[in-house]
């Protein structure tokens, strides 16, 4: 690892002493017979799907504008069920886990609302919290940056 | 053909119908040592990690013919290969029926046993402590505290900001850390 990065990145004492070697094996000769193994399936891929083709059948157009078309009716029949906007100050826990206003959330707010009225332990919550936005690409920056 | 053809070269070669299979393979075995020991990180098993690595390299010979080279060839397996990971333990997870979450040990609670485990005491508390994080925290903190990788490649595979994958990466070393301290 390069000077200038290693110097940033903390690492405890307790980490420090563990050993940086990898200490998971493979059996022997494994990667000498895995891009064979990977090629047979990718033959029986090829007979399946040939490989950039590049042309998609009229069904699939089809079949990707009904479900367009779905999703836009089941839009419109959501946004007339939901009615008035709640504030979000006042939601429950399920009304968080649920709400369709959950990107709009304070993240601060949503923390206070699991440890609050939220099931599990603060380490699960503040997991699945983290998972969630990660996997919808937030910047979780200013979450991390009030917590060191 | 070159004997060391570049990720370009090989994207390339990919493209033509005679020269594809002989790309793809070289294309693996450039790659497979990197991706099968970052799934292997975090599936532990290596009957899990061989299933999971193959997946990860069929989903790349399906995808190859749409890749922009906008990204670094090995990223984009990174990015493919810890989707497939994620999805494997959440798939492995609802199939027992059993929540990791709550101890996290499940997956490494073998690794005693295993064989094809080398590792000390402290490398197998090391482990217990990794697997204890949420998913992505401990695809961030693999990524940068064994592949050394940048930051910069981090936030090409998990398509997160630069500042807040060094802060999880933080978060993550502080656990492990109290975890290893405790234990």
């Amino acid at each position: 690892m390069p000077p200038e990065q290693e110097n940033t990145d903390f690492k405890g004492d307790s980490l420090s002493r563990v050993s940086r070697e990898n200490p998971f094996r493979v059996p022997d000769d494994y990667f000498r017979q895995l891009p064979a193994a990977i090629a047979g399936r990718a033959g029986q891929e090829r007979i399946l799907r040939p490989v950039g083709d590049g042309r998609r059948p009229f069904r699939t157009y089809a079949a990707a504008a009904c479900v367009a078309v779905v999703m836009l009716l089941a839009g419109i029949y959501a946004s007339v069920l939901r009615g008035p906007a709640h504030d979000p100050a006042t939601l429950t826990y399920e009304q968080v886990s649920n709400s369709v206003y959950f990107h709009d959330l304070d993240i601060f707010l949503l923390m206070d609302e699991v440890a609050r009225q939220g099931p599990g332990n603060g380490d699960s919550d503040e997991g699945y919290i983290e998972d969630y936005l990660l996997d919808h690409s937030a910047d979780i920056s200013d979450y991390y940056i009030e917590q060191l | 053909m070159d004997h060391n053809p570049s990720d370009r070269e090989l994207l390339r070669l990919f493209t033509n119908e005679s020269t594809r299979d002989k790309a793809f393979t070289d294309l693996v075995t450039r790659y497979q040592e990197r991706v099968y020991f970052h799934i292997r990180r975090l599936v532990i098993d290596h009957d899990d990690a061989n299933d999971v690595v193959q997946n990860t390299f069929i989903k790349a010979w399906q995808g190859l013919h749409r890749f922009r080279g906008d990204a670094q060839l090995y990223t984009w397996l990174y990015r493919i290969a810890t989707n497939e990971s994620l999805t494997f333990l959440k798939r492995k997870k609802a199939a027992a029926q059993v929540s990791y979450d709550e101890s996290g040990m499940e997956p490494v609670a073998g690794l005693a046993d295993d064989p094809l485990f080398t590792g000390d005491r402290l490398q197998r508390k090391l482990q217990e402590a990794i697997a204890r994080l949420p998913h992505k925290q401990k695809v961030v903190f693999n990524l940068r505290y064994f592949d050394e990788m940048k930051y910069e490649e981090m936030s090409e595979v998990l398509e997160t900001s630069v500042g807040a994958l060094k802060a999880s990466y933080h978060h993550a070393a502080r656990k492990i850390e109290d975890y290893l301290l405790g234990h």
